[in-house]
């Protein structure tokens, strides 16, 4: 009788400590999160690379090396990259954030090792953050916040030693993770006041120090320097499929994280010691709904909950234990689904390979003494690799309507005076826009006109100068 | 009546399916819709798959969809041709509803007279009676509420295992099985206003529920899921018939089609159980009752179907209310009153429901003889490169009788220019210029139109007013007319 029942007891304990598989991936999670996530950055970089892509991809990477490349004196902070990219060939820029990646992941272990907060929730966490398409999208490209996560992991690491004079060192990475927005600095002095709640209250003069230094910067960077609310946007904003990637945005979260986070919010609800997390909820959501482009703090937030909501849902002992194993693998399956779909939408995202061709062609080709017009979407590649002044900028109001008003244009009354009148000299047409646009109307039937030249094409994607009436 | 509940069950079942099979014998041929599932059914039986490449619907399409109700149907084709089982399946099926509610009824009531009643409601329900609907509504009804009689038994190792079998089963049928899944979070939400601790066995339930319905929509609509972002959800229904999917409620015609005394005393019921007697027994139904509600009232869900599961609740709440007045007169002097009290609210509902049951049954929009007739004859009389115009519910009669393409059909998932389709269809039929019927006959590549008496109902014409002249040959003249299309836009056709 006691034989029989003994399975039983061990079959529940899935994500328990006597379960030998889940300790040994416990206890070695460094090692097997390391593992994990080289596999999920370096998925899309060698997709793009087998596609022959650019590894580097998204509007946000190459708004960064743009600015980078023609920082001013007031855009200092962008000085870092500037010598990264003199330092490092183009091709092996995807290591910046890789590299980033591996050290806040051992950072984070190394704090989380310091705090009371269990083993098998930083491994949940740190799990499902890792296969989190908005994650796995900042860190394989040329972000802000790939950096700004490091500086603060790292500032939380140097607070964390025991030799106090490197409490006071981490000012600097506190500082320093002002300077990319501001909505990022809220984040960050709400996260400083809750560790100055949670901390031995007898020893905080330092943390008041950092705490109100960091605001005073942010406070500057805002009224000065001018640094933007939220950084962007790199991409147009769809507030629900931007939430979730199983509904074709650019890397929203996992459906089933979501779900899990909202079970870990009912299940953990008003357990103590956890509210404090609850405080960053109403923030977090806020800067979503302002602008999509803070996805990734309410992805750090929503995959805090969704393992506290897996770990407390498989902790305890189901009444039917054949259904709990299911419901286990059936989790674990729909996380992976969703992040693969993702990894097969990655060589959608731009530029192509034509894009770069082309673009990079033309800069090096042709004289350009105007603005090119194409979709807002191709801005920064535009200005990237083509050196050029785009019509339409992403970040820019009204920009959608003025390049759809020249791009959709029926006649070539209509259209010439907006390309005359606005200095277009060249035009950019990609598969995209091949795919958008219709061939009978709009711009793409215009081009049949003899004062549309072109001068460079690959596949679809093309060049072609508009030439001015007197010649 | 209380010594043989299930013989007063059994007769029940009998009748009612007698009369469901008799009005779908008499009433000709199937609803527009089956014919889609019917041909799915075909294929399955050729092939083993669905047509999920469908070479004739729009021309050439992707379609996904669960498939288990035509498997199903596809199995009972071994025995039976598919013109028999396309009107005895979903009959037999919803016919299954009357043990299923008599059982579910007497569950929550302890009473089997109660739950004979509810039966025999549910049983003659108006909105029920689309008899020759070959549909994947048909199954999820009973398999609906087998699934919450499992899930209201689940201390019982049995019904634990029937609740997995059914919700999975549930789960690859239709996407609505979402309703219940929104039940279980306003029944938890309940629970909890009321203070009612909830069954860890439940939640159990509950969670493996939710992530096994998301895995199984993931996996069938992954594609359209990421095409159609949010559009997935009202299935990508043009704007204009939008209306037609989703109605305005008219509350005179719901109380009818629902039955309008076992919806008063369901109501009632609803009162009591929420604001007044916070008796939680009847909390589940009541959620699965709001949530189908919900779903309707936003448009998400379609508005027969919800209002279909809705009845079959009130029905259920019937139960209860019979109940509640029977114990009420058992504690007053008309005690002896109860038997009498339930033969009149017997003779009340029947009379009330099976009339028009019978109405909506008769009045089933269904294609003539004489319609389908003309979809044979294309079949025999045009090449199979053919593409024919039709009407946008005639679209499946295209693909089942006459075996060519269409231009649209009542499947709009996966189809980028649906909107313009539609205007387009529309056109067809009603516009008075030759150049911009023969520019859209271009467009789709068609060689024929058809004009059914249904579709001159429908767009309120005679004739089709661009047809005269060398550009249109009429090859089939009876009531229904078919036109050959003989030019282009840019260039006469010489064939």
């Amino acid at each position: 009788m006691t034989e029989n029942i003994k399975p039983k007891i061990n079959e529940q304990k899935i994500i328990s400590t006597k379960n030998p598989v889940f300790n040994h991936l416990v206890h070695n999670q460094k090692s097997y999160l390391l593992l994990l996530l080289i596999l999920v950055l370096t998925i899309p970089l060698l997709t793009n690379y087998s596609v022959g892509k650019p590894m580097i991809m998204g509007g946000e990477s190459y708004y960064h090396l743009s600015q980078a490349e023609n920082a001013k004196f007031a855009q200092f902070y962008y000085a870092p990259l500037s010598l990264a990219l003199q330092l490092i060939p183009e091709g092996l820029l995807f290591l910046i954030p890789l590299l980033l990646a591996i050290s806040s992941l051992f950072l984070f272990i190394k704090i989380m090792d310091k705090t009371t907060i269990s083993n098998k929730l930083t491994f949940f966490f740190l799990l499902i953050l890792f296969i989190s398409p908005p994650f796995i999208f900042t860190f394989t490209t040329i972000s802000a916040y790939s950096v700004y996560l490091f500086l603060v992991i790292l500032g939380f690491f140097l607070l964390s030693k025991k030799n106090e004079q490197w409490h006071y060192i981490a000012i600097i990475p506190f500082i320093s993770a002002t300077f990319f927005d501001f909505y990022s600095s809220i984040f960050l002095i709400v996260i400083l006041a809750t560790h100055i709640h949670l901390v031995n209250k007898e020893n905080n003069l330092k943390n008041y120090i950092i705490l109100i230094s960091t605001t005073i910067v942010a406070l500057i960077n805002v009224l000065l320097l001018k640094i933007p609310l939220v950084l962007g946007p790199f991409h147009f904003e769809q507030k629900i499929p931007d939430l979730i990637s199983d509904l074709g945005g650019l890397s929203g979260i996992n459906f089933f994280t979501i779900m899990l986070a909202f079970l870990g919010l009912f299940i953990t609800w008003k357990r103590k010691g956890f509210y404090v997390f609850y405080l960053f909820l109403p923030v977090a959501i806020l800067g979503y709904s302002y602008n999509t482009q803070t996805i990734f703090h309410l992805t750090i937030l929503i995959s805090f909950f969704a393992a506290t909501g897996f770990i407390k849902i498989f902790q305890r002992d189901w009444n039917l234990v054949l259904l709990k194993k299911f419901t286990f693998y059936l989790l674990i399956l729909g996380l992976l689904f969703s992040t693969l779909t993702y990894f097969e939408r990655v060589p959608d995202i731009g530029p192509s390979q034509e894009d770069f061709e082309v673009l990079t062609w033309s800069n090096n080709n042709i004289e350009i003494n105007g603005k090119v017009l194409s979709i807002p979407e191709n801005s920064y590649f535009l200005e990237y690799f083509m050196k050029q002044k785009p019509f339409s900028e992403i970040n820019v109001k009204g920009s959608k309507e003025l390049s759809q008003k020249a791009l959709n244009a029926l006649y070539i009354d209509e259209l010439f005076p907006i390309l005359e009148g606005n200095n277009i000299t060249t035009i950019y047409i990609n598969q995209h826009m091949k795919d958008e646009l219709p061939n009978e109307q709009g711009i793409l039937f215009l081009l049949k006109n003899e004062r549309f030249k072109i001068v460079h094409s690959q596949k679809n994607s093309e060049v072609w100068l508009f030439v001015p009436e007197e010649s | 009546m209380n010594k043989s509940p299930k013989y007063w069950i059994l007769a029940i079942f009998i009748i009612t399916l007698t009369l469901r099979l008799i009005l779908a014998f008499s009433v000709p041929n199937l609803t527009y819709e089956s014919y889609y599932h019917v041909r799915q059914v075909e294929s399955i039986k050729e092939t083993g798959l669905p047509l999920y490449q469908d070479p004739l619907s729009y021309g050439g399409r992707d379609n996904t969809f669960h498939p288990t109700f035509q498997y199903v149907g596809a199995f009972f084709t071994i025995f039976l041709p598919i013109e028999i089982v396309a009107k005895l399946l979903p009959n037999i099926l919803i016919a299954f509803l009357i043990p299923i509610v008599y059982l579910i009824g007497k569950k929550i009531t302890n009473n089997p007279v109660s739950g004979i009643l509810a039966g025999l409601v549910a049983g003659f329900l108006p909105i029920l009676y689309s008899t020759n609907s070959f549909v994947p509504a048909t199954m999820f009804l009973p398999l609906m509420f087998l699934t919450i009689y499992a899930f209201m038994n689940i201390k019982n190792s049995f019904y634990l295992y029937l609740y997995l079998l059914c919700f999975i089963v549930l789960s690859f049928t239709t996407p609505a099985t979402a309703l219940i899944l929104i039940g279980y979070v306003l029944y938890m939400i309940f629970s909890m206003l009321e203070g009612k601790r909830i069954n860890w066995a439940e939640l159990e339930l509950m969670i493996f529920s939710l992530f096994f319905f998301l895995w199984a929509q993931f996996l069938f609509y992954k594609n359209t899921l990421l095409n159609e972002g949010l559009g997935f959800i009202t299935q990508n229904i043009p704007q204009q018939i939008i209306e037609i999917y989703f109605p305005q409620v008219s509350i005179a015609q719901s109380l009818v089609l629902v039955g309008i005394i076992p919806f008063v005393l369901g109501i009632f019921v609803v009162y009591q159980s929420l604001f007044q007697l916070k008796t939680p027994k009847s909390f589940l139904l009541i959620s699965l009752a709001i949530s189908t509600t919900i779903l309707s009232w936003f448009k998400l869900m379609e508005y027969t179907l919800a209002l279909s599961f809705f009845a079959v609740i009130i029905s259920i709440l019937f139960a209860i209310s019979h109940q509640e007045i029977t114990d009420y007169l058992q504690k007053t002097k008309f005690s002896r009153w109860k038997n009498k009290l339930t033969t009149v609210l017997i003779i009340l509902t029947i009379t009330t429901i099976i009339f028009p049951a019978i109405v909506h049954a008769l009045n089933q929009d269904t294609p003539s003889n004489e319609e389908i007739e003309a979809f044979e004859w294309l079949n025999s009389n045009t090449i199979e490169k053919a593409r024919i115009a039709s009407s946008l519910k005639e679209g499946n009669l295209v693909t089942y009788y006459s075996q060519r393409k269409n231009i649209m059909d009542g499947r709009f998932n996966l189809i980028k220019d649906v909107n313009e389709r539609f205007q387009n269809i529309n056109a067809i039929y009603t516009t008075k210029f030759q150049t911009q019927a023969l520019d859209i006959f271009d467009t789709y590549g068609t060689t024929h139109v058809v004009l059914t008496p249904k579709t001159k109902g429908h767009y309120q014409i005679e004739e089709l007013d661009y047809v005269k002249g060398e550009c249109f040959e009429l090859i089939y003249d009876k009531e229904t007319k078919i036109y050959k299309v003989k030019c282009e836009i840019t260039k006469t056709k010489n064939d």
